[in-house]
């Protein structure tokens, strides 16, 4: 029952972070203002253009997006988590856990990215802020794996 | 399976198993200490190695720049934050003529736009390639040859390589050479000829009023002065001859350095000043904690004693047991401060607006060992005085105390 909610508590803290830490604690770049010019870096067509379109949405939107996908999965998994008596059921979820941690590095890493230049909040801020969240994720998932395989040992003997 | 013979060694580690709540809760007092001295310690060494590196190649003494605008030239040196002004350059020729000036070169700054998304800060300047001491040093390969109108040089974190072409208000130019990191506002910044920055604020219509008299202007003059002379004997020559015609002011690097030092100074005190609080903190309570644990354990300790325990053993074991503990909390919080430094580096130092370098992994890794002896004395010599006490009582009275 301790470990249930402890883990459950914990997953569902780290999944709700992975959804406000792009959007509000530390978020992406704003969405861009119809009449500005933006002075930014956009790496294509083997160019690079200090003044993009007006109104063009920029990568880290969208890693936004993905990354409440992902926090809404985690805060899911987590809610199961705490409803589930078997322990090979949590021990399930918790590896579940662990690849979804693995996914939402990956997002502002390799699969989405954030936008080109080191000095955009996206890259300073959401990014290692992401990243950090994931990790410590898959280590609490992972804990979580082996406490829990250590218990079945036990019950099993 | 066979289950592990007991020693002193692993009781230790069983009685800080056994207490998770207290251990974690000793734990994290440790670990603030440990995070608080690390993390503040190599943030210092970062922001110091930023100021001196300004100061060893910033090369200038004096810039000169129109009046009120000072505090414009400092944020744009330091922080790389976008703004333009402009004073008249014929002033650069009377400048040089002054007894004790070295060298003399003008700069011309553009604001570029910074709205909307994903907005990064650059700064474009002009400068002059005859006369420039301050852009060459920071060079990472020397250019073979003048730059032209359509080249430029740029800053170490603006995301281009040489030989890639960007793009500035519609107008392309090819990147000639790349700075290495300044830790300053040069890093976010796009150099090019004066002419060629003239060139782009007539395109873009950036200026405003007297436009065929422009290039008579420049936004601020790097000045040099002979190693005989002090800045300030300098600056006292020029004040009463050009400040108010030209309506000027001066800023004195070495002064704008200076006020950073006072500041990291403060700084340090409250980092260093912090740490002997958690330190001091953490000592008391691992202390008050292990003393008011003694009659609990009392039956413990008579029952090993009786067991075949020397009291050497036991002290031994209790020392041990504050030992591991130290060395978690130190761990624990050398490792988070660590990660959390690397990470947000650029955001600690863009929000504390001071040039700043990341210090070298040896540096970093002599740091963490000093912090982590520090932790690990804090255990052992809280819990000295519990372990000595511990093993004076009498062991048959302890066992027979409640009977």
């Amino acid at each position: 029952m301790k470990n249930r909610v402890v883990t459950s508590v914990l997953f569902i803290f780290i999944g709700a972070l992975l959804i406000l830490f792009p959007l509000y604690i530390l978020p992406v770049c704003p969405l861009p203002d119809a009449q500005a010019i933006p002075a930014t870096t956009v790496a294509g067509d083997g160019h690079i253009h200090m003044h993009s379109t007006p109104g063009k949405i920029m990568k880290c939107f969208w890693t936004a997006r993905a990354e409440i996908g992902i926090g809404s999965l985690v805060i899911a998994i987590g809610a199961l988590v705490l409803f589930s008596r078997s322990l090979f059921v949590r021990m399930g979820l918790s590896m579940a856990l662990a690849c979804t941690a693995v996914l939402a590095a990956a997002i502002p890493t390799i699969l989405i990215g954030v936008c080109g230049n080191e000095m955009m909040r996206c890259n300073m801020d959401a990014k290692p802020a992401l990243i950090l969240l994931a990790i410590v994720l898959a280590i609490a998932a992972i804990s979580n794996v082996l406490y829990l395989n250590k218990q079945v040992n036990k019950q099993i003997r | 399976m066979q289950e592990k013979p007991i020693t002193i060694a692993n009781l230790a580690w069983r009685n800080i198993q056994r207490r998770p709540f207290r251990s974690c809760c000793l734990i994290i007092i440790i670990m603030l200490f440990s995070a608080t001295l690390f993390g503040g310690s190599v943030l210092m060494k970062n922001l110091s190695l930023g100021i001196s590196g300004m100061a060893n190649r910033l090369g200038a003494d004096i810039l000169v720049v129109p009046y009120g605008y000072e505090k414009n030239l400092e944020v744009a040196l330091l922080r790389g934050e976008p703004s333009s002004f402009y004073l008249k350059a014929d002033l650069m020729d009377k400048i040089k003529v002054i007894k004790g000036v070295k060298a003399v070169s003008p700069q011309l700054f553009i604001a570029s736009l910074n709205a909307g998304c994903c907005t990064s800060k650059v700064q474009l300047i002009g400068f002059d390639q005859q006369s420039d001491f301050v852009i060459k040093p920071w060079l990472q390969t020397q250019l073979n040859q003048p730059l032209n109108n359509n080249q430029v040089v740029v800053g170490s974190k603006i995301t281009a390589n040489v030989g890639d072409e960007i793009k500035f208000f519609n107008h392309p130019f090819k990147v000639a050479a790349k700075m290495d990191s300044t830790g300053m506002g040069f890093d976010t910044s796009v150099f090019m000829t004066i002419p060629t920055a003239q060139l782009l604020m007539k395109e873009a219509n950036l200026i405003e009023g007297d436009t065929e008299h422009f290039a008579n202007y420049v936004s601020s003059i790097f000045v040099k002065v002979d190693p005989d002379y002090q800045p300030k004997d300098v600056v006292n020559q020029m004040m009463p001859k050009y400040a108010i015609d030209y309506n000027i002011d001066f800023v004195m690097t070495k002064g704008m350095l200076s006020n950073i030092s006072k500041w990291l100074n403060g700084f340090s005190t409250i980092v260093y000043s912090l740490s002997a609080i958690f330190w001091v903190l953490a000592i008391i309570v691992i202390f008050v904690i292990f003393s008011s644990s003694l009659n609990e354990r009392k039956r413990e300790i008579s029952l090993l004693r009786i067991l075949g325990a020397s009291r050497s053993d036991l002290v031994k074991m209790l020392l041990r047991e504050s030992l591991i503990i130290s060395a978690l909390g130190g761990i624990a919080g050398i490792v988070i401060a660590g990660v959390l430094i690397y990470a947000f580096s650029l955001l600690i130092c863009q929000s504390i607006g001071l040039p700043c370098m990341n210090i070298s992994i040896t540096d970093g890794f002599i740091y963490a060992l000093m912090v982590f002896m520090l932790t690990l004395i804090i255990g052992p010599l809280s819990s000295i005085y519990s372990a000595l006490s511990l093993t004076k009582f009498d062991t048959y009275q302890t066992l027979r105390e409640g009977e």
